[in-house]
């Protein structure tokens, strides 16, 4: 997702909180901050639902970039994803990244959850040296300058298919000036709830969408919430 | 000032005129590049834009700019497509009833030389040279007077632009002989001092490709020749395009680095524009965006000209712009 051109040599921070519900992995993680010289802290502890409280020990740890797994109740640090723990923090423009392995489920969950975690890497491409880069992309954001795959535009969503079952509906759209041949998930929770049972194949979307995105992964939706009938569309 | 901005977009073609704060945009594929270089130079109004033909490379983005909420697209010329049953031609027709919905943008559908003829951004005029209204009523789908189809990029508008009576740049779409062959019937006047060279420098269907490229240098007489291309897609520009273009001598400027040109990336980039440039973070452009200046005929500003030659010279392995000189 990220230019790396775009983000030439930025320091990195000199501390950094990790939160990781499994001591190996956050080991593994602490180990690899010290050899940048960079100074890791961690929180650890049961927090079940109190998200507050998990928030609290983190800036309480006073260091200016988090790390945060997204699975924490493996292993019952928590209750809750660590992309809650991002949004909270982005609340009050704390930079954090979210660690993951993007796997089937938990893909989609992203997804929902994506227009406010600005940096998701797997664990795999996970890259040290590029932590300033990450702090630098969720300032940006937090000043209302977000960078280029992160900039959202109204944009139409095409509604290619429609997978209805008695309790869940699964929507597979296109975005016609991002991939238009690519189909793709949309989570119907980032949608208006009202448009949902209206929705019918042919039918298209407007909602505000980061349309520089590389990947699948780093798109997110927000305010998707005015239809348009495929039958007001000429020449259906 | 008025200036012509040829972006970096990989492959497919956007453009953008400036001249007065009046401001136009010419094509545009996928992607976000546009749209956020409006956002930035502060542009919430784009006065009118042009779909030289219906092909995803150069409406996708054009699609985007109708659904835009932050810039007004107030005027759009594109010609019908009768034969066009593709998605994004689909896509395009719900971008066009967002738009008409809101009531912010009037639709022309027809760019020929007839209609609209002419238009003005600014002190710039820009001269619509092809399709005639006959073609563009044949169609794509159709054959022409010597029997040869038409295809959608036979009906791909040229746009001549030109301020004063300097020469000015022509934007030559995806057109191909068949379409060439009908601006030049009706005696259009192709003369350019930058030539934007058709189909991103791709092999013309079905015609000779050195017969093609001689008949359309004859008719441009460019001194600047610029391909819009994407690295590692489609192979762009072809080198029996650009051998004949190169033997000229005449300047040629590619957006992005050519895979034959060089087999890996450059990262050393610090020749390019301040514009953004598609290929520039992964280090895929070769010119970048280019501005072209109509004031001074529609040449790119000499430093930046300069700074890519050297760039070219010092860094790129095999370029296929420089012919062997036969006096060495
Ligand atoms: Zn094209």
């Amino acid at each position: 997702m990220l230019g790396t051109v775009e983000f030439p040599d930025i320091e990195p921070p000199r501390f950094v909180t990790i939160v990781d519900d499994d001591p190996e992995d956050r080991e593994d993680l602490m180990d690899q901050l010290r050899d940048h010289n960079i100074e890791p802290r961690a929180v650890d502890g049961r927090y079940g639902s109190d998200i507050d409280r998990l928030i609290a020990d983190v800036r309480a740890t006073g260091s200016p970039f988090v790390i945060c797994d997204h699975r924490l109740q493996i292993k019952n640090l928590a209750s809750f994803n660590g992309s809650s723990v991002i949004k909270a923090l982005g609340l009050s423009k704390h930079p954090a990244m979210l660690l993951t392995m993007y796997q089937s489920t938990n893909r989609l969950e992203l997804r929902e959850a994506r227009a406010d975690v600005p940096v998701v890497v797997s664990r795999h491409d996970f890259d040290v040296s590029q932590l300033g880069t990450y702090a630098e992309i969720c300032r940006r954001e937090f000043a209302n300058d977000p960078v280029d795959a992160r900039r959202a535009h109204r944009t139409l969503i095409g509604i290619k298919g429609i997978n209805r079952t008695y309790n869940h509906t699964e929507l597979y759209v296109t975005i016609p000036n991002w991939r238009p041949d690519d189909a793709i998930i949309l989570p119907v929770a980032c949608i208006a709830s009202d448009l949902v049972p209206q929705l019918e194949v042919g039918d298209y979307l407007l909602g505000d969408v980061n349309v520089g995105a590389k990947e699948e992964d780093d798109l997110f939706f927000k305010n998707v919430n005015e239809i348009m009938k495929a039958n007001e569309v000429t020449g259906s | 000032m008025s200036d012509v901005v040829v972006f970096d977009v990989a492959h497919g073609n956007c453009s953008l005129v400036r001249s007065q704060s009046a401001y136009c945009v010419v094509d545009a594929p996928l992607g976000a590049l546009l749209l956020n270089t409006l956002e930035d130079m502060g542009i919430s109004c784009i006065d009118v834009a042009f779909i030289s033909h219906a092909d995803k490379d150069h409406i996708a983005g054009v699609i985007g700019l109708l659904s835009s909420a932050t810039i007004q697209l107030k005027k759009l010329y594109l010609n019908p497509d009768s034969q066009k049953r593709t998605k994004i031609w689909r896509d395009l027709l719900a971008a066009v009833s967002v738009a008409e919905r809101q009531g912010s943008c009037e639709v022309i559908s027809t760019l020929t030389t007839t209609m609209p003829g002419t238009v003005t951004v600014g002190d710039v005029v820009i001269h619509v040279e092809a399709p005639s209204a006959s073609f563009a009523l044949a169609g794509s789908g159709s054959v022409d007077t010597q029997g040869r189809h038409i295809t959608s990029n036979s009906i791909s508008a040229l746009l001549r632009l030109k301020q004063g009576d300097r020469p000015g740049i022509l934007l030559a779409g995806d057109i191909d002989e068949v379409g060439l062959d009908d601006a030049l019937n009706y005696d259009r006047d192709l003369t350019a001092q930058t030539l934007v060279f058709p189909h991103h420098g791709g092999l013309p269907a079905s015609s000779d490709t050195t017969a093609f490229v001689d008949k359309i240098m004859s008719a441009v007489n460019p001194s600047l020749v610029i391909f819009s291309n994407g690295r590692g897609k489609h192979d762009n520009p072809r080198p029996e395009i650009v051998s004949p273009v190169a033997r000229k001598r005449c300047a040629i400027a590619c957006t992005q680095l050519a895979g034959r040109c060089s087999k890996s990336p450059i990262f050393n980039l610090g020749h390019l524009e301040p514009h953004r440039a598609y290929g520039q973070p992964t280090g895929a452009s070769c010119a970048g965006s280019m501005t072209l200046d109509l004031a001074e005929h529609g040449r790119r500003p000499a430093s930046y000209e300069r700074a890519h030659q050297k760039f070219i010279d010092d860094l790129v392995e095999t370029p296929m712009c420089r012919v062997p000189r036969l006096d060495k």
